[in-house]
């Protein structure tokens, strides 16, 4: 019998898509439903009713209501990033252990207001992110046995290689807003946020440390459709890091034939004794025989960065063959690391308190990119 | 200025080439990472300097801003153009196998090189 009730709240074209499905794969856990706030765009509770119809369960349209059930031990978030905030204080306080999906929230006083109420309520939680990945923990190992002996540089990137590249209209500098709101847009996200979340936890993780300042640029080098929307498809930090190491992350798309699989995801970790590089394609097999060369697949009218996996299913888009992972999913890999914290009660590493700091981070580089100047934390 | 590493006028060039046949669009954001042995004459401060030369050729010209972090040996030049692209060019002096990591990408592509030594996996 399943030892954790988990609820789904977000639905198709959310990361639900494979968080809800790595959840149903683990013996441990049982899907008892789909949920969200009852107010919510109804093009958003029409995808969340389809989640709920692929997986069988029913779709509960009042989170409330959801939350109220006891048979729900566990909550996968991932409402949109503008309602994360409000979400995830709910779902603390209803007492249920959280799975958030990345980036914890978009703006610091919606983190800090999810990281206090996880802290009040006494649950667990934890985003989802690469270090649970094996090479996110190799580099960790080489950091704690002094591999590189003592570590002065961490460099992380997340560039998602999807996407139509070469779309975008003049080439001119970006004006970057102090203080974005809006994050989550049908056709795009913003990148720095989104994909740079993934770098900057990953290089706070590996260096143990907090960030003490953040320079960071940001651009619109490739997609109309960030551009239509004013938001960057690449941004990049600087940090400064307590203890005197220091750190760069990127976070963007580059576009479906930037890349041999799906995109740049890896960590190089400098020291005094030298430096290594740690990547999702490494280990991997590489194939070459007489199959048709990946060529730039159709675009979803309703998901042209091909963001979800249901869309690709939709439009039967192809996948890169020639660079074969022999690593697991991440997201299986994190949701089981969760789900080993749940049973063994103890606190995951990236929880919503680690997570806040990112959020300070990113935030704090959207100020930087808006003034052309450093941001002291 | 050091003294330019046949290798890395090798490089320069045939990057160059590339970005001028059009192969990756317009030069967006340079992404590296080099690392060389300690010599009487090399500073991180030298390394960056011809690497940071070498990306503002790759971008059309130099940097109208730059940020400048450091750790020890290890020097972060974080370049701004005039064109909106970017590069954030690492320079670092020490023991250990030298490593060369580069990344260019363009508006329709991506050019990579390097060497830089594999960490594993667990």
């Amino acid at each position: 019998m399943a030892k954790y009730g988990v609820l789904l709240i977000g639905g198709n074209r959310t990361h639900q898509e494979g968080y809800g499905r790595a959840f149903a794969e683990d013996p441990r856990c049982k899907i008892v439903a789909v949920a969200d706030e009852p107010d919510i765009p109804e093009y958003r509770a029409g995808l969340n009713r389809l989640l709920a119809h692929e997986m069988g369960v029913p779709y509960i349209a009042d989170l409330e209501t959801a939350l109220r059930r006891k048979d729900v031990d566990v909550v996968s978030m991932c409402a949109d990033v503008e309602r994360r905030g409000r979400v995830g204080v709910q779902c603390a306080e209803a007492g249920k252990h959280i799975y958030f999906d990345k980036p914890l929230a978009g703006g610091v006083e919606d983190a800090r207001a999810i990281a206090a109420a996880v802290q009040r309520a006494g649950v667990h939680s934890q985003m989802f992110c690469q270090i649970t990945t094996p090479w996110a923990q190799a580099a960790k190992k080489a950091v704690q046995e002094g591999k590189v002996g003592v570590p002065t540089g961490f460099h992380a990137d997340m560039l998602m290689a999807k996407g139509r590249p070469g779309t975008v209209g003049a080439r001119k500098p970006r004006k970057e807003r102090s203080r974005p709101e809006r994050f989550t847009f049908v056709e795009a996200k913003r990148e720095m946020l989104d994909m740079g979340v993934y770098s900057v936890s990953m290089v706070l993780w590996l260096a143990g440390k907090r960030a003490r300042t953040v320079y960071a640029t940001t651009g619109n080098f490739f997609f109309a459709e960030h551009e239509s929307h004013d938001i960057e498809d690449f941004g990049a930090f600087s940090l400064t890091l307590d203890g005197g190491a220091i750190a760069t992350a990127t976070g963007g798309r580059i576009g479906w034939t930037s890349h041999p699989r799906g995109g740049v995801i890896r960590v190089v970790v400098t020291g005094t004794k030298g430096s290594a590089i740690f990547s999702e394609a490494s280990p991997r097999i590489e194939v070459f025989n007489d199959e048709p060369p990946f060529s730039l697949p159709r675009t979803h009218p309703w998901d042209p960065m091909a963001m979800w996996s249901s869309t690709m299913r939709d439009l039967g888009t192809p996948g890169k063959r020639q660079w074969v992972s022999m690593s697991e999913s991440p997201q299986s890999a994190d949701t089981s690391s969760f789900l080993d914290c749940l049973d063994r009660d103890v606190e995951p590493e990236m929880n919503a308190r680690a997570a806040v700091e990112h959020v300070e981070v990113i935030m704090a580089g959207y100020r930087s990119a808006a003034s052309g100047k450093p941001v002291k934390l | 200025m050091i003294q330019m590493d046949p290798g890395l006028s090798r490089l320069q060039e045939s990057v160059k080439g590339l970005i001028k046949q059009g192969r990756v669009g317009d030069p967006a954001v340079v992404r590296w990472y080099m690392r060389t042995p300690a010599t009487r004459h090399r500073t991180p401060d030298a390394l960056s300097e011809a690497m940071t030369t070498i990306a503002g050729d790759w971008m059309g010209g130099p940097a109208i801003s730059a940020n400048v972090v450091r750790s020890g040996k290890e020097l972060v030049t974080h370049l701004a153009y005039g064109s909106g692209g970017f590069a954030i060019v690492t320079a670092a002096i020490g023991p250990g196998e030298p490593a060369n990591d580069l990344m260019v990408f363009g508006s329709r592509g991506a050019i990579y090189h390097g060497r830089t030594p594999e960490g594993g996996s667990l």
